[in-house]
């Protein structure tokens, strides 16, 4: 199942793409793809770490389809698969956000499927 | 899903990868056709086309003896949505491909229209609406652009300044616009054409990509004409047209934002004044906003990221059927701007507005409402506008096609047109009799129900 | 020399198994599944001929061969040929390490000796930190008597401070951490090795799931279908560009040892890795 996941998560593998990741609520990832290894990629994962239990439990208290945030030049999308699981996707804030969230929308469907 | 179902037999292979060997090493898996293609149809997305010579030859390889055609367009709906990779569907039999290219619109659609003749049942023609070849032939634009404004400011009456947008729109026709109507018009009507009229969201040199039989045809256009039983569909999103110039006005007040009418002095596919100043200078008064530079244009050109689509736009009614079609206005930097449709036919007056579309993604599902057939494989086409407005949320179109029809391809392309006599009603976008055309919210459908050998 | 733990999916993942003569905690809360780690893990030993020790202060013999049934484990003719060996214990304090619990381990081991303890905590409930000399010591007795296991529980609130799980963690020669959410969805148990001393382990958490018959099974396939590297140096250092008299003799035996394990890298990151430290070894 890792595989197919990890096939699924790279079909969206970009150079606009610097981090496509799957987390566990408990803040540990369970698949990390990065495109970009720089510090800031890496400061970004402490992060969400650390993080990523709230913002599960705000889209599902809160009813939301997705988190995102924009730092820098850096945009966070969390994308929830589960309750428990979520998809991160960090890319460049000069992508098309609009088409990606098409084809990460394809993607989340696909994962679903698989857990 | 390669099944007799009595359309023939209709095959559709697609892979969401990007990269070359990806994509090889998907398709390897997936091209196992139960029958031997007569044609087939190839789309590339954003993240393909610049591969195409590649892809070209290793289907070429694979199906030396298919016809094909192919473009590139933003996205593909099957059992999944992608905004990437690229789609192919085979036909076994029943569908024939022509393409032309010549000095300019009339003369290719005629080329194009003389191939075709009579037999076929529907025609898709793909062809792109305004062509970016080279960093070189946009200079020249500039350069033109500049030079006719200059002509154009000289002159002091009407009848000369027409005469100068005159030629400059002879000019675009030649090198770099296919004005959607008057390539449609070239048809008689007699049976239905659909027009992929392309425009990419981001343009890029090159774009749009049009292929036929395995080459490039660059500013041409081709036409994929299917023989047997088929029935072709337009929508629009809008309420019906008015029955006179002003109920057409309140139409577009009632659905539209931010409505101003505005005095518009225009000729073929230029624009050259809206209330007194440049159409450009007119947006920019109006948004607050700056106007990009050359450079930053051909930049955007040059990593293929500059966007063709606007929330604000101009509304042209026309003189022939109260119809309306609206014409984005980008803010780039062209004083005499250039129109994607034949101006001639509208009212000097137009509406200054801004986008909209009521109903949300729901309302472009209404298409498969009005489906003739409930056992045809289906091939739609959606605004690409769709994917801006919406995001994720056209994953919806997906459900709408799977309630709907038996079974489907579809593609997200920008604002389908459609020409076809006699249409079932007074569709907003009908800008001529029986020619549907707007910047937004259309989308078409063919039925295939057979098709003949 | 490795110890083939028993644990589908998992060996491959510690390089080999556990080193021979090491103790090695299993860490997890209630329902992970510990006992069942700890009873495949004597299966295995018993299974190569080994004699196996079975150290509980929770359960008594009858209800270890209950839990391995419930599993589809028959441990009773094991325990019938003495090859297996079951030892229910009460824990009043810590001096057990001294004597009653060490004098069963004594008794009953063979030439080669599998032992697990299920779970560890009890022993070491109220222990602090002036007591990691006796977990020391009972460490290094039960190192040079055979191969152990020992779970740990890991308490509820998550709290992963004090001594009685720090002192045996820090003191095993390696540590798995099982966890469990109880969702009922997909990564719901997963397994981690947090360390392996002297020995190669792979990084990352890996599902498993707890199946009759089987017992626990790992899905490691995603990570050992990755591209393995073997690499030889002449071709690594042509890739790099430099040739190996550039290179100091020191440096070039600590890359070939380096070259001469089963890597888990691509040889993009290895040629990467290696042009950073032939660049800082040359400053």
């Amino acid at each position: 199942m890792l595989s197919e996941i990890e096939k699924t998560m790279d079909i969206i593998r970009n150079s606009d793409v610097k981090l496509i990741a799957l987390f566990r609520i408990d803040g540990v990832p369970i698949i990390v793809k990065t495109i970009e290894r720089t510090q800031r990629i890496l400061n970004s994962i402490y992060w969400l770490q650390r993080q990523i239990k709230d913002f599960l439990n705000q889209i599902f208290i809160g009813d939301l389809d997705d988190l995102k945030f924009k730092s820098g030049d850096l945009i966070i999308g969390i994308y929830p698969i589960s309750k428990t699981l979520a998809l991160i996707v960090i890319t460049s804030d000069e992508i098309s956000l609009y088409k990606l969230e098409s084809d990460i929308e394809s993607i989340c469907l696909k994962i679903r499927d698989m857990v | 899903m390669s099944e007799d179902k009595g359309y023939g037999m209709i095959s559709v292979v697609y892979t969401p990868y990007s990269k070359f060997d990806e994509i090889v090493r998907d398709l390897e898996k997936k091209l196992k056709l139960d029958f031997e293609p007569e044609f087939f149809f190839l789309f590339l997305t954003e993240s393909t086309w610049k591969d195409y010579k590649k892809i070209l030859e290793y289907l070429k390889k694979k199906f030396p003896n298919c016809k094909m055609a192919g473009c590139i367009v933003e996205g593909y709906i099957t059992d999944e949505i992608w905004m990437r990779g690229l789609a192919i569907v085979f036909f076994e039999h029943g569908v024939n491909v022509f393409w032309a290219k010549d000095k300019n619109t009339t003369k290719t659609f005629e080329i194009l229209k003389n191939k075709i003749g009579t037999k076929y049942s529907s025609v898709i023609t793909i062809f792109p609406m305004f062509y970016f070849s080279s960093r070189f032939d946009v200079l020249k634009l500039f350069a033109n652009d500049r030079l006719y404004w200059f002509k154009y400011k000289r002159v002091k009456n009407l009848e000369d300044k027409l005469k100068i947008l005159d030629s400059y729109s002879k000019k675009l026709e030649s090198k770099y616009v296919f004005p959607v109507n008057k390539a449609l018009r070239i048809f008689d009507g007699n049976f239905p054409v659909i027009g992929m009229n392309l425009m990419p969201l981001e343009a890029g040199y090159g774009t749009p990509l049009i292929i036929a039989n395995y080459k490039n045809i660059g500013r041409g256009a081709v036409a994929v004409c299917f023989k047997g039983k088929t029935n072709a569909i337009f929508y629009d999103v809008f309420p019906e047209r008015g029955k006179s110039f002003e109920e057409t006005i309140e139409v577009i007040k009632n659905y539209f934002p931010n409505v101003e009418l505005v005095d518009v002095i225009k000729k073929g596919v230029t624009i050259a004044e809206v209330n007194n100043v440049a159409p450009v200078e007119f947006l920019k008064r109006k948004l607050y906003k700056g106007i990009a530079g050359e450079e930053e244009v051909l930049s955007r050109l040059e990593k293929g990221k500059l966007s063709m689509v606007s929330p604000y736009g101009l509304a042209f009614i026309s003189r022939n059927t109260l119809g309306c079609s609206c014409l984005g206005l980008l803010p780039y930097p062209l004083n005499i701007y250039s129109s994607l449709f034949d101006l001639d036919i509208f009212y000097d007056k137009a509406i200054f507005l801004g986008e909209r579309i009521k109903g949300g993604i729901h309302s472009f599902g209404e298409i498969f409402e009005n489906k003739l057939y409930s056992d045809t494989f289906d091939i739609f086409m959606i605004d690409s506008n769709t994917i801006m407005m919406f995001g994720k949320g056209v994953h919806k179109i997906k459900n709408f096609a799977q309630q709907n029809c038996k079974e489907f391809f579809g593609i997200f392309t920008l604002c389908p047109s459609f020409r076809l006599s006699n249409l079932i009603k007074a569709y907003f976008s009908e800008i001529e009799k029986g020619l549907c055309f707007n910047s937004s919210g259309t989308s078409t459908m063919l039925e295939i129900k057979n098709l003949r050998l | 020399m490795r110890v083939r733990t028993g644990i589908f999916g998992l060996d491959e993942l510690l390089g080999g198994g556990y080193r021979l003569n090491t103790v090695n905690a299993v860490l997890g809360s209630t329902g992970v599944g510990k006992t069942i780690f700890s009873l495949q893990f004597i299966l295995k030993g018993l299974e190569e001929g080994e004699k196996c020790i079975f150290v509980s202060f929770d359960m008594d013999e009858d209800s270890i061969i209950s839990t391995a049934e419930s599993i589809g484990w028959d441990l009773k003719k094991f325990i019938d040929d003495k090859r297996l060996s079951i030892g229910r214990f009460y824990v009043e304090d810590i001096s057990y390490l001294n004597s009653g619990l060490m004098a069963f381990i004594l008794d009953n081991l063979g030439e080669r000796t599998r032992i697990a303890i299920d779970s560890f905590t009890p022993l070491v409930t109220s222990l602090s930190y002036e007591m990691r000399n006796d977990v020391n010591w009972f460490f290094q007795k039960l190192r040079s008597v055979g191969t152990t296991v020992i779970t740990l529980e890991e308490p509820l609130d998550g709290s992963m401070s004090s001594p009685s799980l720090t002192i045996p963690i820090f003191l095993s020669d390696s540590l798995i951490h099982l966890k469990r959410f109880g969702y009922g969805e997909a990564f719901d148990r997963t397994l981690k090795i947090v360390k392996h001393r002297g020995s190669w382990h792979a990084e990352g958490v890996f599902p498993y799931k707890i199946l009759k018959g089987l017992g626990i099974v790992v899905d490691s396939s995603y990570y050992l279908e990755r591209s393995k590297a073997k690499l030889d140096l002449n071709s690594v250092l042509k890739s790099i560009g430099v040739s190996k008299r550039k290179i100091s003799k020191e440096l070039l035996e600590k890359i070939e040892i380096m070259l001469s394990e089963e890597l888990y890298h691509s040889k993009d990151e290895i040629i990467e890795i290696l042009k950073r430290v032939i660049r800082c070894y040359q400053k």
